[in-house]
């Protein structure tokens, strides 16, 4: 039956929410800039779990809380509408490992990954295969009992302070590209490991480039099948910083906000009530197409390729919301007045970058939901 | 929260969708057309007029989920009878005043059509005390057009159906009455302001609900021909520049269709606060249905731009639907001032 408001159990969670997060924000001591927020998310994350918002919908065998994914979406509304950043993004490694680790792994990696006390990042992307992610060429070699890796890892955010890193590998030179790949867990601390930091288009140093010299991992930590990295990548990366599960809808609501009161406070002209309202709706859209993504096909369809509409719905919105602002507010601007609504509008151009560019997820869109020939 | 749909609701767009689909011609009419009585009657006997208007009034009952269910599977296969004006906004309307029942009843069982009286810039009903005339809208074979008497007290009446245009669908048909040479005869009690306000978010949400139905009509036809038609030696939508126009299309119509149905869910469960998601619904799919339409003529080409394609058609309901109550600007215009008085 559709039925967009609470049940009695999701009322008292999403109140039991509110006050919660009412009473914690003000000791999260949020940086001002944006740039250290990154910082803050670890903190933030041992926060949630002590107080068991983390893990909503993971398997209680796993440490969760076995909730339906209604509980994920009401998480990221009350967070997104409260200003504080979002909660973790662990959905993907959580069911990378739930899927794929042995059973020794997930005792090994599932708890720190919840709590928080140990985090991961993503050795994905490379210099030469970013939308062609399988042409990969970081080199795993198999001696004895352990990989030697070789290669290099790019955009890779929150390297700098990551304890492990969840890491694609090649492992068969000789094999089809999808087929030679492997996913390894590295430990951040190995020998021959270096991090250093990329400069983005907005001044932040928020990603880094990682490389590998002859480290040593043990086989041990292989997740799944060598040769299934590929496989493990794909079936789990529509868990990973989906829309659905990092409350955008709810944080571009509160950069309206504060348009919305520039303009009440005679800042912003009163003529720009309907750029603000065009806004508001697309933005409306998005919340009700990552709840309709979440819960009506969740629970019997794939939610695969489905993701990818509501990234691109993201990004449409997210850009228009930076565009907005800067038309509005263009000769501060260009003063080096209004900082952070520069910062915004240069970040929302990745928005159609990272994750799957916007051409990949409309190619994506148009073979897999609408069935075009490729 | 729950979201997904009922048995019952999952076969009554199916029954829907193809009753359109049998009364769609291969080709579009080449000239103006009236709806055929014998479709009406299937409506009728389908219990599907007057829907989501009360058993107490004379209407079957119903939710407005259902109603946006029937006016987008319509919607699908472009056709022509006149469900949105004479079918449920009319005794949606009508049911908002007491002593109207006899009225709905006639609608509930097919023997009469009343159409909808507009004002001359389609945003909203016309008022006999305020307007020289109102123009009827999707009111073919209605005799009668539905408008409001007077403001203050809000009364509705019933007016001649007037002189139909040549309006921009052949096959929708609209009018024109002149209140100045015509009987205006009231209708029902009079209703309060409140009753037409929940009214208009239910008009929003089934004028929206067809936008969708026109989107998800004009995107199979530009998806199924992008699989056949070759150039070049492969099917066209093997190419990334067209894929990718069908798959914002996609985007576009799958969004428009999730804001429709919150605000129909929001009509049904809270109608005296659902003007909001109604005005957020309309405005959405008018600013993103005739983008879509347009998509399909391109990727069309040349027999997209025939008159026997149904792809100009689809373009001319997205444009009437846009329109009808009120376009996207119209409807973000009202959104920021009501949320900037709200904050």
């Amino acid at each position: 039956v559709i039925d967009y408001g609470d049940s009695p159990a999701e009322a008292k969670f999403r109140a039991d929410l509110t006050a919660w997060v009412k009473e914690a924000l003000p000791h999260l001591n949020l940086p001002q800039n944006v740039d250290d927020r990154d910082q803050a998310e670890a903190p933030w994350h041992r926060m949630l779990y002590k107080a068991g918002w983390v893990g909503l919908s993971w398997p209680v065998e796993y440490g969760g809380k076995g909730l339906p994914p209604t509980y994920e979406a009401i998480l990221n509304d009350v967070l997104g509408e409260a200003g504080a950043l979002p909660p973790p993004a662990i959905g993907f490694l959580g069911r990378a490992l739930q899927m794929y680790g042995t059973e020794e792994q997930r005792l090994m990696f599932l708890p720190g990954l919840l709590s928080g006390e140990v985090q991961w990042c993503q050795g994905f992307s490379e210099p030469d295969a970013g939308s062609d992610l399988a042409s990969l060429r970081t080199r795993a070699v198999r001696t004895g009992d352990r990989y030697v890796v070789n290669g290099q890892k790019v955009w890779t955010s929150r390297a700098a302070w990551a304890d492990w890193c969840l890491l694609l590998v090649r492992t068969d030179v000789d094999a089809p590209k999808h087929a030679g790949i492997s996913c390894l867990a590295v430990d951040m601390r190995s020998q021959g490991i270096e991090v250093r930091p990329l400069q983005q288009a907005t001044g932040s140093k928020r990603f880094a480039e990682v490389f590998f010299r002859d480290v040593e991992v043990p086989a041990a930590q292989r997740i799944g099948p060598e040769g299934g990295g590929w496989k493990l990548a794909m079936t789990t990366v529509k868990y990973e910083r989906g829309p659905a599960d990092t409350g955008m809808a709810s944080r571009y609501l509160l950069a309206l906000r504060r348009l919305e009161n520039l303009r009440r406070d005679g800042v912003l002209p009163a003529s720009a009530a309907r750029d603000l309202g065009h806004l508001y709706v697309q933005i409306e859209v998005l919340r009700l197409h990552i709840l309709m993504d979440l819960l009506s096909r969740g629970a019997h369809e794939s939610t695969g390729p489905e993701t990818s509409v509501d990234k691109l719905l993201a990004i449409r919105t997210e850009q228009q919301l930076g565009q907005t602002a800067l038309q509005l507010m263009t000769a501060n601007i260009c003063k080096g007045e209004d900082a952070d609504w520069l910062y915004d509008y240069l970040r929302s151009r990745a928005a159609s970058i990272y994750g799957g560019t916007e051409q990949i997820q409309k190619n994506l869109v148009a073979t897999r939901i609408v069935g075009l020939p490729r | 929260m729950d979201l997904t749909q009922t048995d019952e609701d999952r076969l009554l767009f199916s029954v829907v969708r193809d009753f359109s689909a049998k009364h769609m011609p291969e080709v579009p009419p080449r000239e103006e057309t009236r709806p055929d009585r014998s479709g009406w009657r299937e409506l009728a006997e389908l219990g599907l007029l007057a829907l989501g208007t009360e058993e107490s009034r004379g209407g079957p009952g119903g939710t407005w989920l259902q109603v946006s269910l029937v006016a987008r599977a319509l919607a699908q296969s472009a056709n022509d009878q006149p469900y949105l004006g004479c079918g449920v906004l009319v005794p949606a309307l009508l049911a908002a005043a007491d002593g109207t029942t006899g009225h709905v009843s006639a609608i509930t069982s097919g023997d009469r059509r009343i159409g909808l009286g507009l004002r001359a810039d389609l945003c909203g009903l016309a008022c006999a005390e305020d307007e020289s005339y109102a123009i009827g809208f999707d009111c073919g074979g209605a005799d009668a057009l539905l408008v409001l008497a007077s403001r203050r007290p809000l009364r509705l009446a019933l007016v001649p159906a007037g002189s139909r245009l040549g309006a921009i669908d052949s096959s929708i048909v609209l009018t024109r009455t002149d209140f100045t040479s015509t009987d205006v005869a009231t209708v029902g009690d009079p209703i309060q302001p409140e009753a037409v306000a929940s009214w208009e978010a239910k008009a929003l949400v089934a004028v929206s609900a067809g936008l969708v139905g026109t989107m998800q009509g004009t995107h199979s036809l530009a998806a199924g021909h992008a699989k056949i038609r070759t150039q070049f030696g492969q099917p066209i939508g093997a190419f990334q520049a067209v894929a990718h126009m069908i798959a914002d299309q996609y985007v576009s119509t799958d969004a428009a269709l999730s804001a429709v149905q919150y605000a129909a869910w929001r009509v049904d469960n809270f109608p005296n606060t659902a003007l909001m998601a109604g005005r957020t619904a309309k405005a959405y799919t008018a600013q993103v249905a005739r983008p879509a339409c347009e998509t399909t003529i391109q990727v069309l080409g040349g027999m997209g731009f025939l008159w026997d394609s149904w792809a100009h058609v689809f373009l001319r309901r997205a444009i009437l639907g846009s329109a009808i109550f009120g376009d996207d600007q119209h409807h973000t215009g009202m959104i920021g001032e009501a949320r900037s008085a709200a904050t």
